[in-house]
């Protein structure tokens, strides 16, 4: 073994210049594919982590019950239990966060906007304070209840500035109009998809627009400390409230149901739209207390992922093609070498070498430059993920949601990284088992009669 | 000074009370009796309803868009289905009423999502409930009465508080005809008792015994140069089939 490491490094020395194109070659597709995949999961990460913040957690739950009219009303009246639940499950919950949430009009002079508008507890929601870039107006205003805390999109849209009263129009929790005034108090920036991001106003205030208790909300959010753990966290929440009392199927919980979300299927966008008034549905049996619902940031995001998912396949396809390509190199130049060392294998075979030594030379030749083709794909990559790092989107691009603060970041997964460099030696050591065989079954007088 | 003003305090405290405190339940249980005649104008009972509706949309620094609907009715089972007819971009949307349910049928994407009485349709200033038969009766009281000449009109204009929370707007004022008991304006009030709309009925027809308007005028308050007109026409009280009323309907419309 040893030998035959020996004669690899010196035969992959002797031709610097074919080595070198060849590593470049695999390099190359390595660094293409590594780039993909750390991009995708980028994107998966960055947009995960905009969206967490922005409905305030990884994990949500909501409530709804039925009224004495059969109207189905949306709210959590009963804050203590659901937090025991929490408790008693052991998740680790980094924050937790409990908002009241509107589909509001927002009117200024003749321009109007629909918003959603959520009521925060200011004084919990540290994390939200600390994610919002705020582009006008100070964050201390929120001191003053009414201070509404809208996106530049929605500034622009209603002409209005910091400083500015605003009319909101919006439903009760039992569907009756309702118009509130506010005062903006701050102008953030919206994280790339156009008022995406909902504007923020005093939980006790939107509260009482909204016909509820000052200290009641109706969206309990959690933000793990370990967002690997969500799906496996939320199941352990939803058994709990499971063993409690009625609870509305996990593998429903994005998906619309009797318009607890919103009207529509799943995503991020129809949770935004908010709560409305409904009854039972002629298929649907009535309950009683408060029914829950738990949905995590992956229901809300499969749209993201399945993007991610066609990218990932894309990029893997892209290493096939690839390595088929430097396949057919590494064949004909290991075909080219095999000719050239004729000589030299049949002096190595009439000196006693056998030929799984032969053989095995010419594999681990096709081993180290697979090794040192990825290592150097890699080390490409990840200097190309870095310059790609030092460009930041402003908040108008469309992208921007899909980046870190702008900045586009490449989360490279290990797992990945392993499998596209296992992948890639067995194809090199594939493409090279052809003409390493050939070299093995050369006898040593052939060898040397057709050097001659 | 000082007992002067505690005096004149105290003298406008007791005639307030005594306004407030009044008995007045003859003219009240007449005046819920108007709102009955009223409910009993739109409520087309048996018999199924069905009429073309212009609804012209007014939009500051906009063109006005016109959104022709068909609207069909069955009162006594709570039903309502319209079909957009144009503009050509909307053409095949829907609504069915079932109840407090209404769904909303987008023939783009051929799904149903969830909306409800109180919602608006399409972009203007009517609600989908503006569309259905009143029940001011059932869903109000009258709080407080007053005479006013409407153009050349002698009106009650009557005070309404909600009932119940299940109504869009809690507080409301409507001006009312003394002789035929026709509404001719009504003006809508959030739960703050901030005005919202105003809705103006200049035009009415008579169907069978019932007398429908034919143009009704809603005007935004809150956003300036808002406002919505609907423009009744083709009337009928012919009996519909039972079909029509389905989700099926909507999505064969306008195959």
């Amino acid at each position: 073994m040893a030998a035959s490491m020996k004669i690899a490094l010196r035969n992959l020395s002797r031709q610097k210049g074919r080595t070198s194109m060849l590593m470049v070659a695999i390099g190359f597709g390595v660094m293409v594919v590594t780039l993909l995949n750390s991009f995708t999961a980028g994107i998966v990460d960055n947009v995960q982590g905009t969206v967490s913040r922005m409905l305030g957690g990884h994990i949500y739950i909501t409530g709804q019950k039925i009224a004495e009219d059969g109207r189905i009303i949306s709210g959590i009246p009963e804050d203590n239990e659901l937090t025991k639940i929490i408790a008693e499950t052991g998740i680790r919950a980094e924050d937790i966060t409990r908002r009241s949430l509107a589909n509001a009009t927002i009117i200024f002079g003749s321009n109007s906007v629909t918003q959603r508008i959520e009521g925060v507890n200011w004084d919990e929601e540290k994390t939200l304070r600390s994610s919002l870039a705020v582009m006008k107006g100070d964050l201390a205003s929120i001191k003053n209840p009414s201070s509404l805390i809208v996106t530049e999109q929605v500034a622009d849209q209603l002409n209005a500035t910091v400083g500015d009263q605003v009319i909101v129009k919006l439903q009760t929790v039992s569907g009756q109009q309702n118009v509130g005034d506010f005062i903006i108090g701050a102008v953030i920036s919206d994280p790339g998809v156009e008022g995406m991001l909902s504007a923020y106003a005093d939980l006790s205030y939107l509260n009482g627009l909204l016909n509820l208790d000052p200290q009641a909300y109706q969206q309990l959010s959690i933000f793990l400390r370990n967002p690997g753990t969500m799906e496996e966290d939320a199941s352990r929440i939803y058994s709990s409230l499971a063993a409690l009392g009625p609870v509305y199927p996990r593998d429903s919980a994005a998906s619309g149901g009797n318009n607890f979300l919103g009207a529509g299927g799943p995503g991020v966008l129809t949770f935004l739209r908010g709560f409305s008034v409904s009854t039972l549905d002629s298929d649907e049996s009535p309950w009683q207390g408060v029914r829950y619902r738990v949905t995590t940031l992956n229901d809300l995001t499969t749209q993201v992922q399945d993007i991610v998912s066609v990218l990932n396949s894309v990029s893997f396809v892209v290493l096939i093609v690839l390595m088929i390509i430097v396949m057919v190199a590494i064949t004909n130049t290991f075909r080219m070498i095999v000719n050239e060392r004729t000589a030299e294998i049949g002096t190595m075979r009439a000196l006693g070498m056998q030929r799984t030594s032969v053989r095995n030379s010419f594999l681990t030749e096709a081993s180290l430059l697979a090794i040192g083709s990825v290592v150097a794909g890699i080390l490409a990559a990840s200097l190309v993920s870095n310059i790609a790092g030092l460009f930041t989107f402003s908040t108008d691009s469309a992208l921007y949601i899909m980046t870190n603060q702008g900045r586009l970041t490449f989360t490279f997964k290990q797992d990945s990284i392993i499998l596209d460099a296992l992948l890639v030696m067995l194809m090199a050591i594939g493409a090279a088992s052809s003409p390493a065989r050939r070299a093995a079954l050369l006898t040593p007088a052939e060898a040397l009669r057709e050097t001659r | 000074m000082k007992s002067r003003l505690i005096f004149s305090t105290l003298a406008f405290c007791a005639i307030a009370f005594a306004t407030v405190s009044e008995p007045r339940a003859e003219p009240l249980e007449h005046f819920n009796s108007i709102l009955a005649e009223i409910d009993k104008q739109s409520d087309f009972g048996t018999k199924d309803f069905a009429a073309t509706n212009s609804v012209v949309v007014y939009r500051p620094d906009k063109a006005p868009e016109t959104i022709k609907a068909q609207v069909f009715r069955r009162d006594y089972k709570s039903q309502f289905v319209i079909v957009v007819l144009d503009p050509s971009y909307k053409r095949g949307q829907g609504y069915l009423q079932a109840d407090e349910n209404v769904w909303f049928y987008d023939p783009e994407s051929g799904q149903f999502s969830h909306t409800n009485l109180k919602d608006n349709f399409q972009d203007s200033d009517t609600k989908n409930g503006d569309f259905n038969k009143s029940t001011y009766a059932v869903d109000y009281d009258v709080t407080a009465e007053t005479e006013e000449r409407l153009g050349k009109y002698d009106c009650w204009v009557l005070e309404l508080a909600a009932k119940n929370d299940a109504v869009a707007y809690p507080f409301m004022k409507i001006w009312v005809t003394k002789d035929s008991h026709l509404m001719l304006k009504a003006e809508d009030y959030s739960l703050t008792k901030r005005l919202m709309r105003t809705v103006l009925y200049p035009s009415y027809t008579k169907v069978a015994e019932h007398l429908l308007p034919t143009r009704v005028i809603f005007i935004d308050n809150l956003t300036q140069g808002n406002r919505t007109e609907v423009t009744r026409s083709d009337l009928s009280l012919s009996s519909l089939p039972d079909s029509l009323f389905t989700k099926s309907y909507l999505q064969r419309v306008n195959r």
